[in-house]
């Protein structure tokens, strides 16, 4: 079976300004992404990992467009689609959907879910009233709720099942690529094995293709074929799920595998402390990103920014060892 | 003696809606330079426990049904509001999730550490601030003698926790109880702080009442663990025994749920437990679990099972004995 390319993006850069004040020209700019390459293939799912700041958000409303990049291109099914007009845009993003961490911010209090997710299909199909509802209804039921909860509101739902509207909503228009952001994050342990597994059905059931962005290292590697692993707007690493977490070749995603506590009194693990703090995207350190906190920097990582080297198996990596 | 014990403790919260049974009869105890992991979900009732203890819960809503909480022999819950306050921050000191929102933003960290430091060991000024110096090198902020002007903002949220730990730390209590103290901390930076919170525990015998939703958070610091599901103790054990012999069927829902770091999961499914934490308004007689525990019998639904004893420190309240059952993975 050959598989196809469904998103391609390329150099993708979004600065933020800073804002100086009202008389003054915005002088600095937050580097929040800054030259990232991803390609996403048809039923796979890549994950984007990283600490808070590390771009990988901006990452995911950039590919729907939800904010602007500064530069690069994406590519939907060898599309680019930052030169799309509205019009055009709203079929594409029939293609896109997006889940977010939120289920509480990210449905109207107003809207009975039946409603949230019905207007989807109101917008983007030529669908009636009662096939709408129809197909409403087998989507709730699709993601574990029950016709019966159409006429409620999100109030009367726990936060998994909220979650869950939010899934049958990215669904609604029969969408190939979602992107998922933090979708488990705010939920308890119990019920995020329950979205998981779901989110994994549902992928094998409508051959979804998933960008998922975490910050949590044991959800994506349960959960992702592909790995990216990026720091201050910047991919670090990116490697095979299994090649990523067997033999971790840079400093940061070594010492990010090392860091998550695991929940087995009698395993001991040598953690590779890292000492100071995340520098922030607007003032990013000269040389290496990562060299001020790197335990292994060397003569020139102050001063050189390392280029992706590719290795062997597939992978690449963003570090002076692997020169 | 240990440091701190709780009997049969009971907290409810009176809204229009009906009683509820925030924290239902637990029992556990604190010893001297211990850390206590308590881990549950939302609403288990382990964030309303800690507030009780130092009795910072809001009377109304909320009312201390029954119990005890001793500490060093003493109720605290007999103590006058006056006494209280000569315990908190001083004896006993607490650290929340999000040290933003427990800090002033108008004023500097100095002035704030410095504050507990004048109240409560009555020093003047300039020795108290001399104090926080030492107190803010003591959990590692670089360059203490600047940061001391810094304000909240300035700081990024490792930094913030670190000075909420500086802070507790300021006049030595003998328990610091840690309400999911890393929750809101990116991984590296999280791990920076399990060992700050263990170098001070060393160095200090300091007992640590530690309340996390992550299973994995416990299993690196905790001596002792109880896990609490719909206000009340489910089980409770050293943590080594809790991970290799979890005889609750919550519990070893909890550990059966979570996606492991370096395990070949491919298209393994996750176990899950099904449905979703149990209102506490409308619960039914028997076990509080049952609706949702995967070896339910008629028995469970008729009366809530006692706190028992399995092995010697290790206390479940199940009836079915299902450890044996259940394989640990």
């Amino acid at each position: 079976m050959k598989v196809s390319t469904i998103l391609e993006v390329n150099g993708l850069k979004k600065y933020f300004p800073i804002d100086k004040g009202m008389f003054r020209a915005s002088s600095h700019v937050v580097r929040a992404v800054d030259g990232v390459d991803l390609r996403l293939q048809e039923g796979r799912t890549v994950g984007l990992v990283g600490e808070s700041g590390c771009g990988k958000s901006t990452v995911g409303k950039c590919v729907l467009r939800l904010i602007k990049p500064t530069a690069g291109e994406i590519l939907f099914r060898g599309d680019n689609i930052l030169h799309k007009s509205g019009s055009e845009m709203r079929k594409i993003r029939r293609e896109m959907q997006i889940i977010f961490q939120d289920p509480f911010a990210s449905l109207n209090p107003r809207m009975t879910v039946g409603q949230a997710v019905e207007e989807s299909l109101k917008i983007n199909t030529p669908m009636k009233r009662p096939e709408r509802i129809q197909r409403v209804v087998q989507l709730l039921e699709d993601v574990g709720l029950s016709g019966e909860d159409f006429n409620k509101y999100p109030h009367e739902f726990s936060g998994g099942q909220r979650q869950r509207v939010g899934i049958a909503r990215a669904l609604a228009v029969h969408p190939s690529l979602i992107i998922a952001d933090e979708p488990v994050s705010a939920l308890d342990v119990s019920i995020r094995a329950q979205v998981l597994n779901l989110l994994q059905e549902l992928k094998e059931r409508y051959r979804l293709t998933y960008l998922f962005i975490s910050h949590d290292l044991s959800v994506v590697e349960y959960l992702c074929d592909r790995v990216v692993v990026m720091y201050l707007g910047k991919v670090m690493e990116e490697a095979d799920r299994a090649d990523l977490y067997k033999t971790p070749l840079h400093p940061y995603t070594r010492a990010l595998l090392s860091a998550v506590p695991i929940p087995d009194p009698s395993v001991k693990r040598k953690r590779i402390p890292l000492t100071g703090e995340i520098p922030t995207a607007s003032n990013p350190p000269p040389g290496c990103l990562f060299h001020t906190r790197c335990p292994e920097r060397f003569e020139p990582c102050d001063k050189v920014l390392p280029p992706l080297f590719a290795q062997e198996g597939n992978r690449v990596v963003r570090c002076l060892l692997y020169q | 003696m240990p440091i701190l014990e709780i009997r049969d403790l009971s907290v409810q919260f009176h809204t229009d809606s009906g009683v509820i049974h925030a924290v239902n009869g637990i029992d556990f105890t604190l010893e001297r330079g211990e850390v206590l992991g308590v881990v549950g979900e939302s609403g288990c009732g382990k964030s309303v426990t800690a507030l009780a203890i130092l009795r910072l819960l809001p009377v109304p809503p909320a009312r201390i049904a029954r119990g005890k909480i001793l500490f060093e022999g003493r109720d605290l819950l007999k103590e006058t509001e006056e006494e209280m306050r000569a315990i908190r921050g001083n004896r006993i000191s607490m650290i929340f999730q999000e040290p933003m929102t427990s800090l002033n933003p108008v004023f500097t960290i100095g002035n704030q550490i410095a504050e507990a430091v004048m109240l409560h060991q009555g020093l003047p000024k300039l020795d108290a601030l001399e104090r926080t110096v030492a107190l803010l090198k003591r959990v590692q902020i670089p360059s203490a003698e600047q940061r001391i002007r810094d304000y909240p903002h300035q700081l990024s949220g490792g930094m913030r926790q670190r000075v909420m730990i500086a802070m507790a730390l300021s006049c030595n209590p003998s328990i610091l109880i840690a309400d999911e103290p890393t929750t809101a901390l990116d991984v590296t930076i999280q791990a920076q702080i399990l060992e700050l919170m263990n170098k001070i525990r060393r160095e200090s015998e300091m007992s640590i009442l530690l309340i996390t939703h992550d299973l994995g958070v416990v299993a690196e610091m905790a001596d002792r663990t109880l896990v609490m599901y719909a206000g009340e103790a489910v089980e409770y054990a050293r943590t080594a025994d809790l991970f290799a012999r979890p005889s609750h069927p919550y519990t070893i829902g909890l550990l059966d749920s979570i996606p492991r770091l370096g395990e070949e999961s491919g298209a393994r499914r996750l176990k899950t437990i099904p449905g979703s934490v149990t209102e506490l308004l409308s619960r039914a007689s028997g076990c509080h679990f049952a609706e949702r525990c995967r070896y339910v019998t008629g028995e469970c639904r008729q009366q809530n099972p006692n706190f028992i004893e399995l092995e010697a420190g290790h206390f479940v309240r199940c009836c079915k004995n299902v450890g044996e059952r259940a394989k640990p993975r």
